[in-house]
């Protein structure tokens, strides 16, 4: 794969997500604010069930972030959210550690980039 | 159409969901937000809404055993459901159909479509709601005519006694008899429909009130 593939992923992108909620930013500061907090609060819960072996809350908490990630318009987050989620609710499992944990880097890639707009 | 603007309910886990929906539709309709099963489920026991939007992956109690429960109830199955949700796989769209959810759109949406989607399915069911109240007038008006005729099977009979009585005096002491008896057969008729009032229609989509309506003795 060319190197520009890779990068046409989004990370985020806050033009298109303000133009999405015509121009308001005051709104799109809210979401974004919103999407930190909840993030945390799911990341946690991704880790903590993956601890107890407790598929069904991970594979929920997962289908949360990348319904959060999807909210703000990030593809690199919601893809590996949503991989997470389909592993879990197979139950396979094998891969659920790299992913959680490409996961947790993604979002922290994001995360830092969300910040610079609120 | 009124200008009281329509009730949703917007039932999602995530406070950003809700945040988004509530964005999306206040302008145009009144918008609850609940954020979980048991909420939803609280605030319909008092209070009545036109359209609930429904997440499925919640903690608790799932949005599609939320739908089930709605729509085998009585007082709320005919609240249309719209399912939202992030799960993308047609199986999953298949399931909130069987759960008796009235369509599905994926998250994130397009505001454009969830709104042409709500607003068809807020005109279908008060398409609904008219023909049903046509159907229970029909039902009434059916009724009537036949009250009329079970009056007027025994007042023919008395004003044919009285006329003859009238005319050639009393023949048969038995017609005092039959005319009493036809005095009867209405006053029980008459009392009847007074306890009518208290016969109540079952909420509406019930196909069956003309059974609920029958008085005793009709036929």
């Amino acid at each position: 794969m060319k190197k520009g593939a890779v990068m046409s992923i989004q990370v985020f992108n806050y033009e298109s997500l303000k133009e999405q909620y015509d121009g308001d930013d005051e709104f799109v500061k809210i979401l974004i604010r919103t999407y930190l907090e909840e993030t945390e609060k799911h990341l946690n819960e991704v880790e903590e069930s993956f601890l107890k072996g407790d598929f069904e809350s991970l594979c929920r908490a997962a289908h949360s972030l990348k319904s959060s990630a999807a909210n703000v318009g990030s593809e690199i987050v919601q893809t590996v959210a949503e991989r997470l989620e389909l592993t879990t609710k197979e139950a396979v499992g094998i891969d659920c550690e790299v992913l959680i944990e490409d996961l947790k880097s993604k979002n922290k890639i994001l995360s830092k980039e969300l910040q610079k707009y609120i | 159409m009124n200008d009281k603007k329509k009730v949703i309910l917007g039932v999602d886990d995530q406070k950003q969901n809700l945040m988004i929906l509530d964005y999306r539709l206040r302008d145009d309709y009144d918008v609850i937000l609940k954020m979980s099963g048991y909420e939803a489920l609280k605030y319909l026991e008092k209070n009545s809404v036109d359209l609930i939007l429904l997440d499925i992956s919640m903690p608790g109690i799932s949005g599609y055993d939320v739908c089930k429960k709605i729509k085998s109830d009585e007082r709320f199955k005919e609240i249309p459901i719209i399912f939202l949700s992030a799960q993308s796989q047609p199986e999953e769209v298949s399931i909130g159909f069987e759960a008796g959810g009235n369509d599905y759109v994926i998250k994130p949406f397009n505001v454009v479509e969830l709104k042409a989607r709500i607003k068809s399915q807020l005109n279908a069911a008060s398409a609904k709601y008219v023909t049903m109240q046509n159907d229970r007038m029909t039902t009434v008006g059916s009724m009537i005519a036949s009250l009329n005729h079970e009056i007027n099977n025994p007042l023919a009979i008395l004003a044919g006694y009285l006329g003859a009585m009238k005319r050639h005096g009393v023949q048969d002491e038995n017609d005092y008899q039959v005319m009493e008896d036809a005095v009867k057969r209405i006053t029980k008729i008459l009392r009847e429909i007074s306890g009518l009032s208290k016969v109540e229609f079952r909420s509406y989509g019930n196909s069956d009130d003309t059974k609920i309506l029958k008085l005793p003795g009709m036929k």
